[in-house]
């Protein structure tokens, strides 16, 4: 044995391996220990009784489980071999005989202390890893839950939009029918009251159809000459037109009184507003709402015929009805 | 790990053995198991005070056994094996302590990713309501 082993040694066999770690009392290089610089006296407190060594493995193993200390063989090993040294240190405890001995306890001791510490940590390992891996499947589990919500989550507004563009188009299609029924039915109407209306067709009254609608064209001669009274037989003629306008609530009334140019033009406008008033004041007798109703005079301003003529003239004094169906929307 | 009880078992066997004779061959076991922990460490690359001064025990030991004492040769190439492993340990608890500090961060990232999705799910459900 050379000498530096023969000091290592010598420190090993009166102090643990703890120590000796601590205070690097490994020989430096220059082949000179740190620790074996030290006086001996402080190297003397510390102690050689087996019980000492066990009880640096009782603390190692205090609270470990028995099954992980059962693994540690040097922990069996170092048990068993201070067992030797306590026979052989109760018979003789002096340091030239037992100092060899102690150190192989030592270090055994101190090797059953970390080894029970490397078995406590690969158990903290094992535990971790199985709670590692538990909370890993409980994430998967989760992860699935998300995704099946999520799906269900779509599915519903899926059906939801589905649901709602099915409404949206049945409305839709319903109101197009609803839409067609009232053109057809105005149409209907419309051809109706044509058809009542030209039945009133008469050498005074003229109905014909333009882009206003419906017209009616009374002639002066269901006038009073020169006044707004209406004849019997205007009379007549209006209530027929008033029973039809009744049943056709939907439209509209315009009525308009026209003259000729003879007279001044203040005579002619007063006259044509008159006519066109008593016609509309008939008529609201006759259950016409004055809502649906409304008059004008045109005077000579808007003649249908040469004025120049007894024919013309005659053309031109008139009271028109203008009758406007209520337009259907597409 | 097997390979080193297997050589801790023959350790003890040689320690026991030596204490009833001074056989060669059980100083050559003691030899054995000591030179292989020695070149398991280095291979390992495993450093420190205890590799040191087992290599030093590992020397002696030669020495004494050389000069017949065998007896102190088996003691010394002993001592030597249990610093060896007392290395190895160390080394092993290192990495033990690592992968500990890892797994509890990725335990700790889990749980947290756990709490997220837990409350990913009763967002979504709370949807429905």
């Amino acid at each position: 044995m050379n000498a530096r082993s023969r000091i290592s040694l010598l420190i090993l066999s009166i102090m643990p391996l703890s120590l000796l770690a601590a205070e690097a009392a490994i020989p430096s290089t220059q082949g000179k220990s740190a620790v074996a610089a030290k006086p001996a006296s402080s190297a003397l407190v510390v102690s050689h009784s087996p019980q000492a060594l066990l009880a640096k493995i009782d603390a190692a193993t205090k609270g470990v489980d028995a099954a992980i200390v059962s693994k540690s063989t040097l922990t069996t090993e170092a048990r068993s071999t201070i067992g030797a040294y306590k026979i052989a240190y109760d018979k003789d405890s002096s340091l030239k005989k037992i100092g060899s001995f102690f150190t192989s306890c030592s270090l055994v001791t101190e090797g059953a202390v970390l080894d029970v510490a490397v078995l406590v940590s690969k158990e903290k390992i094992s535990s971790l890893v199985r709670k590692h891996n538990a909370i890993l499947i409980e994430l998967n589990e989760i992860h699935e839950k998300i995704i099946a919500e999520e799906r269900s989550n779509a599915l519903r507004f899926k059906e939801a939009m589905t649901a709602d563009l099915d409404s949206t188009k049945r409305k839709s299609e319903e109101l197009r029918l609803e839409a067609e029924r009232s053109k057809a039915e105005s149409e209907r109407r419309r051809l109706e009251s044509e058809k009542r209306f030209s039945e009133l067709q008469s050498t005074f009254i003229q109905v014909k159809t333009d882009a206003r609608g419906t017209i009616i064209s009374m002639s002066d001669i269901l006038f009073d000459v020169g006044k707004a009274t209406l004849t019997a037989d205007l009379k007549t003629s209006l209530a027929k037109i008033a029973g039809i306008l009744l049943v056709f609530k939907d439209s509209r009334i315009g009525i308009e009184g026209h003259t000729d140019n003879v007279g001044s033009e203040a005579y002619n406008q007063d006259l044509s507003e008159k006519r066109a008033k008593a016609v509309l004041d008939f008529l609201v007798v006759q259950g016409i709402s004055e809502e649906r109703l409304s008059s004008v005079g045109y005077g000579f301003s808007k003649p249908v015929a040469d004025n120049a003529t007894k024919e013309g003239r005659q053309k031109n004094r008139r009271v028109d009805l203008v009758i406007q169906e209520k337009k259907v929307a597409n | 790990m097997n390979r080193i009880k297997n050589l801790i078992a023959l350790g003890c066997l040689s320690m026991l053995a030596a204490c009833g004779s001074q056989s060669p061959v059980l100083m050559q076991v003691s030899g054995n198991t000591a030179q292989a922990l020695k070149a398991q460490c280095a291979q390992a690359m495993v450093q420190g005070p205890e590799i040191k001064l087992a290599d030093s025990l590992v020397s002696s030991a030669a020495l004494l056994a050389e000069k017949k004492k065998m007896v102190e040769a088996i003691q010394t190439y002993d001592n030597a094996t249990v610093l060896y492993r007392i290395a190895l340990l160390r080394r092993e608890q290192l990495v033990a302590e690592k992968d500990i500090q890892n797994l509890e961060k990725s335990v700790s990232m889990a749980q947290s990713q756990r709490d997220t999705y837990n409350r990913v799910l009763v967002e979504l459900k709370n949807m429905k309501k």
